[in-house]
């Protein structure tokens, strides 16, 4: 049994996944670290991706990003087929209008902060110029870092520059994957109100992966997955969309 | 950094790791600088050898028996020896079919330490009617004026100029031009007029430290030159055929003593340096294995920030050929800057004929050379490149954690 | 015990080549006698000993600036350096020129060693008197 939620049924989903499932082979044995999700994620939505360890929330947030092919089914993104797009079609819409944030340090420790937020100014439609970049170091909050080495910046400082990094290309979708992973409750906090901030105020759409349940209470959508089943999708006003 | 690119980032890459850069760097330089002198030293002795050959201007040289070793050493290094032989010799040998022209030379070796100067010079007696080895140089360089008795020519590394005097074995002489390098012995070799130089040895009892014991009748080599229709090997046989007691040699067999010197050397220096660039080759395409490796998760997050597979395998590829094209060049500065700076040391310590090649061809090697060094980066870093570039995202990044 | 200066232990090293240089390559002894009994005065004898002199100098700025800790204090040494380097090179060419004989041991192989280790001491202190780098700020929580 699926409900949608009423408010966005007009509205064409950004992420629409039919059917994924996502097999690996480990010695004689197949993994099946995705299986048979469906899913569709909103503009605007602010979803939440929690489960154990191994249950396949880090695996699902790639092949929404486009970081893996599905062993199985069709992911949709921004009303196109990802298996319609050829690698290097896929590689523009990373670098125009998805923003990733990873799971511990994912700065390039030979860049300063400046430049690594000017990286993907590289790939993109346009580069970025020190201006903007500083632009986007100041709304983190990390004005006085710019020519400070990740070495130099604590765990929180270097999420918020990756998030910075991430919005570079002024993309349509993020995707975070555990970006508070080994941070402190404060530290997650702060995080937390960035990314509520972009969500509600620049209406982005975020799909953020994390350990935390409490965390996911503060987006518009939690999914639960379990084993590479995705077992529960509430809307966060306690809707049950899908339940196991 | 003010331009955010693929070489900035490739040169960040190296810095990141500074020793390794160096032991790499290292690696090409040597082998890059090694084979870069090898081959210049080896071009310098050709072009010496071809200088030398037409300064020569003889076809055959005739030597005392026994002799040939050191009058080829006189030749090429300019290493002064005394050998004489009796002038009957040449009598006979301008007799002889296929004979064109011959001309008597007559060495003799200064003191070392003489009250004149310091080192010992190589005096060359010549006959200005028949010589036909200085002659063509004085005819451009003289107007063809006639030569004095003591007027003396020196070669290039002799420390005396135009206009200077000096005294050998109590004579006088005044020099009165100077021969352009070769390279070779004649640029250590003095040209006297034979009338001089018989006269210095005649007055050398009363007038020298020393006394010299030539006879008047005796001669050291034969210079001589062949019809252009005969063959050169021919009159050569013929003279030794015809003739005891005496040595002919060509001006190739003279190239060939010159080469059999050398080819153990560079056999040495060229088979090193192979092996110089197979040990890079293989040092360098297991570092990039392990590079590409540790920094697995850097390029999956690269190309989760949208770069193309192409990107990667550009950064890949493009830090590899920095590194080598760095070393290579550094490797080709430094031999550059010894080769200059020790080629006499290389010339005496080789007892070769030397002489630098032309600045283009100089220029040519380096080039190609650098070629090579790119290359060898480039085909070192293709495998970790290309399979770095292949790999899925998320695979890559997973891998690196 | 605390950090050294690679680049002050290196012009160290290269100092320390200078001065052993007219050793490992020998000049000739300061008068010459002839076959005669006369005596020459050789000039590449006090060549030798002024290149050590400054290599003795090079090795002896190079410690001072391995043991300094602030990098404007560093700079203004290698100013210094590069003086040194300089004089290196001018020595056996200007300063106290070396044998006029072309194939003296002199020469062919102590003054090109002298001239170009006189070349690296110059480009080093070029190179390290260059706008001074100031040490990275700690990490803040």
């Amino acid at each position: 049994m699926s409900l949608n939620n009423s408010k966005n049924a007009a509205a064409k989903p950004v992420i629409r996944l039919d059917n994924i499932s996502k097999h690996y082979q480990q010695g004689n044995e197949t993994v099946r670290a995705v299986d048979d999700v469906t899913l569709q994620i909103l503009p605007g939505d602010f979803a939440s991706i929690t489960g154990r360890s191994g249950s396949g929330k880090t695996t699902l947030l790639s092949l929404i990003g486009g970081l893996t092919t599905p062993s199985r089914g069709e992911v949709e993104i921004f009303g196109e087929a990802m298996s319609s797009l050829d690698d290097d079609a896929l590689s523009s819409l990373r670098a125009n209008r998805i923003g990733f944030v990873f799971q511990f340090s994912s700065l390039i420790p030979t860049l300063t902060a400046l430049d690594n937020v000017r990286l993907p100014g590289m790939f993109g439609e346009k580069s970025v110029s020190p201006k903007d970049a500083a632009d986007l170091l100041a709304w983190v909050g990390l004005s006085d870092k710019l020519q400070n080495f990740p070495t130099e910046l604590s765990g929180g400082q270097q999420t918020r520059v990756a998030l910075a990094r991430a919005l570079t290309n002024h993309p349509s979708l993020l995707l975070a994957d555990e970006p508070t992973g080994n941070l402190d409750v404060e530290t997650e906090s702060e995080i937390l109100t960035l990314l509520r901030n972009l969500n509600r105020e620049r209406g982005m759409t975020i799909v953020l992966v994390t350990h935390n349940p409490e965390l996911a209470q503060h987006g518009t959508r939690h999914l639960v997955m379990q084993s590479g089943k995705l077992i529960e999708n509430i809307i966060v006003n306690k809707e049950v969309l899908i339940r196991e | 950094m003010k331009e955010i690119n693929l070489f900035a980032l490739a040169l960040q890459n190296l810095r990141r790791k500074p020793y390794r850069t160096i032991v790499i760097g290292l690696c090409v330089a040597v082998a890059t600088g090694s084979l870069f002198a090898a081959t210049i030293v080896l071009r310098g002795v050709q072009h010496s050898l071809t200088v030398g050959r037409a300064r020569l201007g003889a076809d055959l040289v005739i030597v005392p028996d026994g002799y040939e070793t050191l009058a080829q050493e006189a030749f090429i290094t300019g290493q002064p020896s005394t050998f004489y032989m009796s002038d009957v010799a040449e009598k006979k040998i301008s007799t002889l079919s296929g004979v064109n022209q011959t001309s008597p030379q007559v060495f003799v070796e200064t003191l070392s330490n003489a009250s004149c100067c310091i080192g010992e010079f190589f005096l060359v007696g010549f006959d200005p009617e028949t010589d036909f080895t200085i002659s063509p140089w004085l005819t451009t360089h003289l107007d063809g004026k006639a030569l004095g008795p003591f007027d003396i020519i020196v070669g290039d590394r002799i420390l005396l100029r135009e206009g200077e005097t000096v005294i050998f074995y109590g004579t006088e002489f005044s020099v009165v031009g100077v021969l352009e390098k070769t390279g070779m012995g004649i640029d250590r070799t003095i040209y006297v007029p034979m009338e001089g130089l018989r006269s210095m040895i005649a007055n050398s009892e009363t007038l020298a430290e020393q006394t010299l014991e030539i006879s008047p009748k005796d001669l050291s080599s034969i210079m001589v030159s062949v019809k252009p229709d005969a063959e050169i090997l021919d009159v050569a046989e013929l003279i030794e055929a015809n003739l005891d007691g005496v040595n002919v040699f060509t001006a190739t067999q003279l190239n060939q003593a010159v080469g059999n010197q050398l080819q153990g050397v560079l056999g040495i220096t060229f088979g090193v340096t192979a092996s110089l660039w197979l040990m890079s080759l293989f040092t360098i395409g297991l570092v990039f294995s392990l590079i590409v490796n540790e920094r697995q998760r850097e390029l999956g997050i690269l190309r989760a920030m949208g770069a193309r597979r192409k990107v990667i395998f550009q950064l890949v590829m493009g830090e590899a050929g920095l590194l080598t094209g760095l070393g290579g060049l550094g490797g080709l500065v430094a031999a550059g800057v010894l080769l200059t700076g020790f080629s006499r040391l290389i010339q005496l310590r080789l007892r070769i004929p030397y002489l630098l090649p032309n600045v283009f061809e100089i220029m040519g090697i380096s080039l190609l050379l650098l070629l090579l060094a790119l290359f060898t980066g480039a085909l070192a870093s293709l495998h970790p490149a290309l399979s770095s570039s292949k790999m899925e995202p998320y695979a890559a990044i997973r891998k690196g954690e | 015990m605390k950090r050294l200066s690679t680049s002050g232990i290196v012009v160290a090293v290269l100092g320390l080549l200078i001065v052993i240089t007219p050793i490992v390559l020998p000049v000739c002894e300061s008068l010459l006698e002839l076959a005669n009994g006369k005596q020459v005065p050789m000039s590449c004898h006090w060549t030798a000993r002024a290149e050590m002199i400054f290599g003795a100098l090079i090795v002896v700025v190079g410690l001072m600036i391995a043991f300094l800790k602030k990098p404007g204090e560093r700079q203004r040494l290698y100013h210094q350096v590069a003086f040194l380097g300089l004089v290196t090179i001018l020595t056996p060419l200007f300063i106290i020129p070396t044998c006029m004989h072309p194939d003296m041991a002199c020469n062919v192989a102590t003054k090109p060693a002298l001239i170009i280790l006189g070349g690296i001491v110059l480009l080093v202190g070029l190179a390290g008197s260059r706008t001074p780098t100031e040490p990275s700020s700690e990490a803040t929580a």
